[in-house]
């Protein structure tokens, strides 16, 4: 497991998201132009192919999907399986994300040791990872070797075996992992943020507890995999060097024999929608800044709005033209990135905008980005503005399509969520359909600030009295264990 | 992977495209990407490199300047700059960049490093005229004002505390690690710089700068993707063609006095949760045997779970979190590492052992390589995944831009992407005995201790 420290090279932007579909950054305010050369913008653009995909479902009920890509000698595999982290049982948080990390750490047929220098020798890599609503389990090869990466993958998902000395590690590092993403504020924020508007649902459940970890055993991840790792509704997605009749065949070689009776699917329920805003500060000693979030309750990927949603997203903060990145940084200065999230899970989903503050701005920068979040509801979005959001979205769609571990994950969403069989071909099309009314529409939902969660981790000591002036504060710390009001 | 045919890239005025031809399915086949490339009598050096696959293209202009060129007292100033890039011209107004690109469906971003600094993009193909425009645009004019300066100033340093003032281990990385290891002040203080110097950067600092490095002979723009190479190398030509050439920037010294033993340093933490070491050896010249040797054996110690002190320390005793190394630290890897630089490790253990008992586990794992080389099955398979991430850090139209882009700056010559590739596959286990025996050494090392500090305790060491 590698820890990437922040000794990486110094950019412009906070990042370059492509893999999450989006930027870091969104529409300046009119700048009056002056006398100045008109940029080149003539020509049309040109078609862009949408890959053939070759769908095959088998008798255990596995859906393949193969995408061939021959540009480079590499395959891509995805296998998603539709249960996540609402699967924990209550009180069990980390379950399914420790059954799904212990899958590389010996079966039946290889210890742990010989799938790590069995996946080197293959210049492969194979990551399971538990999401709200899935379990991924992707990685990639030299395509010359996709029948040993496919022979690994059936192994692992198959016949892991869960010994007890790997349990046992797994249990302990999972602790030191847990108390350094506690030193982490953007993950701070982050679980405040979910435990504040999933309250009741177990969409909440983000991470495991020290308790959770300490009474996680191996009976208990055996049983799970025994019960929820079956191939019925489950997508394995293969994008790369291959020949689909070829991979299907291999597919069917190792993954055939994978049994196991299908479940019911999980039902996670959607959870209230809030009434009132809450200001939740997460307290952390020493923090140089402010890590600020402010959102709520969203849509399911399903919903009618969610192409007037994602635009909305688009025009407040995915990208460096939108609201948040003009105004917080580049106006203001108070931040090196400021930007909204939109997530959407099978039944429910969140918005929220995003920013990191020096501690002495925190009040300014919380009213600014309040301020950004409610224009959305107070007025129509401008057409240039909604029409550059547009282009973001569609151009970042085209640069997804062209890479191969995202194309698998498009792929792969279109099945798990139950969209249109023609959703990658409409895709564009639902996008410039988006009116600005929609977008409004979307906003009454998502932007009331004054029924948001506001998240603040930051120096208690230096910024709790400025909270107060936008309601009431509860203060964490960073165990998520409420602190007394007195300080 | 044809083995001969580099592309000496100053040479070629006009020449004709050159592909590293793709050996028929073997075991060894690496990519094949074809280049063109031509110099512009301004001295731009501009490689193309065509890929109809999809309608997309994508940039990397490198200018060859970094942090090293920062005199004592402008740390920081080449990324400061690196921000200003983006604040317009007088064809491009404040913000309109970002729009531009956006409105557009583009992507982009740029980064600085000791030596280069780059700016990127991708958009759909038809796009490409507009692309060459802004960054020709920006090369010829900035507009560089006191308010834009300020904002900016104060945008970096909100990075500097989010990446490295309110993270763990990231002070012991960015600012601890040159510090110690290097006496020459270009490569001993931090990219990112400090509060002090980026307050002190004025206006004609930034004038100066962009003459002098952000020249057209400073530079080389590659373009990849699906264009026509005849309507390319037109609209490059006639964007940048008439921006003048500059007189050629002073050479950075960065010339290092021999080391003169082991250093060590603690550095207490007030937001580390467990302890953390970080051990480096000052490495070898790039292009040297001993850089391809110690680029393959980064593979072999650190990276991944097959990784020898992955198995010895995370799993075997079970005494270490996580492990982190590469040949380029802080932050970068062999692609863009040169000499002074680093290769090392971070390891984050736990309270079963102390840093001296993680130093002396590295530290016996490495005179085992000097002493006894590498079996031969391991050396295969450390190749097989190096040639596998090499072809994986392609993926993507950016992704060969960015990466010519980097072999353009640091080597002058973005054909070495791929003709380096046989170097690193033909390392042998005598070449990784030698370069451990050489470099891996105990009087070349640094090594800072990180130590949680008590709640509230303010961070020493600096």
């Amino acid at each position: 497991m590698r820890v990437r420290l922040s000794g990486r090279a110094l950019t412009t932007l906070a990042a370059v998201i492509l893999a999450a579909g989006r930027l870091s950054a969104a529409a300046p305010p009119a700048a009056p132009p002056r006398a100045k050369l008109p940029a080149p913008l003539g020509g049309a653009p040109r078609p862009v192919k949408l890959p053939t995909i070759h769908d095959t479902t088998l008798a255990n009920g596995l859906l393949v999907r193969v995408v061939e890509d021959h540009r480079l000698p590499l395959v891509n595999l995805a296998l998603v399986l539709p249960f996540g982290t609402t699967s924990d049982p209550a009180g069990l948080p980390g379950l399914c994300q420790v059954t799904a990390d212990l899958l590389e750490e010996g079966t039946t047929t290889r210890t742990s040791r010989q799938i790590a220098d069995e996946l080197a020798s293959i210049g492969g890599a194979l990551t399971a990872n538990a999401d709200a609503d899935s379990v991924t389990v992707a990685g990639s090869a030299l395509s010359e070797f996709l029948p040993r990466l496919v022979a690994l993958l059936a192994d692992e998902v198959m016949t892991p075996s869960f010994p007890e000395a790997e349990v046992s590690l797994r249990k302990t590092n999972m602790k030191q992992e847990l108390a350094q993403n506690r030193a982490q504020p953007a993950w701070l924020a982050r679980q405040r943020f979910a435990h504040e508007v999933y309250g009741p649902s177990p969409y909440a459940n983000t991470a495991p507890t020290d308790a959770s970890i300490a009474a996680l055993g191996r009976s208990a991840i055996a049983e799970f995999h025994r019960r929820m790792f079956v191939p019925a509704s489950a997508i394995l997605v293969v994008v790369g060097d291959v020949d689909p009749a070829a991979a299907v065949k291999e597919i069917s070689a190792k993954l055939g024999s994978w049994a196991g009776t299908p479940r019911a699917p999980v039902d996670a329920p959607a959870p209230p929608a809030p009434s009132r805003r809450r200001v939740l500060l997460v307290d952390r000693p020493g923090s140089v800044q402010s890590d600020i979030v402010v959102g709520t309750l969203g849509i399911r990927r399903k919903d009618p709005l969610y192409f007037p949603a994602l635009m909305l997203d688009g025009v407040i903060g995915a990208g460096t033209a939108s609201r948040l990145f003009q105004v917080l940084r580049e106006e203001k200065g108070f931040t090196y990135d400021a930007h909204s999230e939109f997530r959407t899970r099978l039944n429910s989903g969140d918005w929220c905008a995003v920013t990191e503050v020096r501690t002495e701005v925190t009040k300014p920068a919380l009213e600014e980005l309040l301020r950004q979040v409610e224009r959305l509801r107070a007025e129509t979005v401008g057409a240039a503005e909604l029409t550059a959001a547009k282009s973001l979205a569609t151009g970042i769609f085209t640069l997804q399509l062209e890479r191969p571990a995202a194309l698998a994950g498009l792929l792969a969403e279109q099945r798990f969520f139950g969209l249109p069989a023609d959703e990658l071909e409409t895709y564009v099309a639902k996008i410039g359909a988006v009116t600005p009314e929609q977008v409004r529409d979307a906003a009454n939902g998502l932007c009331d600030t004054f029924r948001s969660a506001i998240v603040v981790v930051g120096d208690g000591a230096k910024v709790r009295a400025d909270l107060e002036s936008f309601g009431q504060v509860s203060v964490y710390d960073a165990e998520g264990n409420p602190k007394a009001a007195a300080r | 992977m044809n083995r001969k045919s580099p592309i000496a890239f100053a040479a070629l005025l006009a020449a004709a495209p050159v592909t590293l031809a793709l050996p028929a399915a073997t075991g060894s086949a690496v990519p094949s990407v074809p280049l063109t490339t031509f110099t512009l009598d301004n001295g731009l050096k501009v490689v193309l490199s065509e890929d109809h696959a999809f309608p997309v293209i994508a940039y990397s202009i490198d200018y060859a300047v970094g942090s090293r060129a920062e005199p004592r007292g402008r740390s920081g100033f080449a990324h400061l700059f690196e921000h200003m890039m983006f604040q317009g011209t007088p064809n491009v107004g404040k913000g309109e960049y970002f729009k531009y690109v956006e409105s557009n469906g583009g992507i982009f971003n740029g980064s600085t490093h000791e030596d280069y600094t780059n700016y990127y993009a991708e958009f759909p193909a038809h796009r490409l005229e507009l692309a060459i425009w802004l960054e020709a645009d920006r090369m010829r004019s900035l507009a560089i004002n006191a308010e834009n300066l300020r904002n900016q100033q104060e945008a970096v340093k909100e990075e500097k505390r989010q990446f490295i003032d309110n993270q763990a281990y990231a002070d012991a990385f960015a600012n601890q690690l040159t510090d110690l290891a290097f006496k020459n002040y270009a490569n001993q203080h931090s990219t990112i710089g400090s509060f002090d110097d980026l307050n002190a950067a004025s206006v004609k600092d930034v004038q100066d700068f962009f003459t002098t490095y952000y020249a057209p002979n400073n530079a080389t723009l590659v373009l990849v993707g699906d264009f026509d190479p005849d309507e390319a190398r037109r609209l490059v030509t006639r964007e940048f063609g008439s921006i003048p050439r500059q007189p050629a920037p002073t050479a950075v010294d960065s010339t290092e006095p021999p080391s003169s033993g082991e250093v060590r340093r603690v550095v207490r933490d007030a937001q580390a949760p467990t302890p953390g070491v970080l051990v480096a050896w000052r490495g070898p010249a790039r292009g040297s045997t001993d850089y391809y040797a110690l680029a393959v054996l980064e593979g072999i110690l650190f990276d991944g779970s097959s990784s020898r002190l992955y198995q010895d320390l995370v799993k075997g005793r079970e005494v270490a979190v996580a492990i982190q190394g590469d040949m380029g630290l802080p932050g970068g890897d062999y692609v863009e590492y040169r000499s002074p630089g680093l290769f090392g490790l971070f390891v984050t253990y736990k309270p079963s052992i102390d840093a001296r008992g993680i130093v002396g586990a590295v530290r016996s794992e490495i005179d085992r390589i000097a002493k006894e080389g590498v079996p031969a099955d391991e050396l295969a398979r450390a190749k097989v995944q190096f040639r596998s991430q090499v072809v994986r850090g392609l993926a993507s139209t950016l992704d060969r831009a960015t990466r010519l882009g980097i072999y353009a700056a640091v080597d002058g010559d973005a054909s070495r992407m791929t003709a380096d590739i046989p170097r690193f596959l033909g390392v042998s286990s005598a070449d990784i005995r030698k370069a451990a025996a050489q470099f891996l050494v105990e009087s070349n090392r640094v090594v800072i201790e990180v130590q949680p500090a008590p709640a509230g305790g303010e961070k020493e060491g600096k």
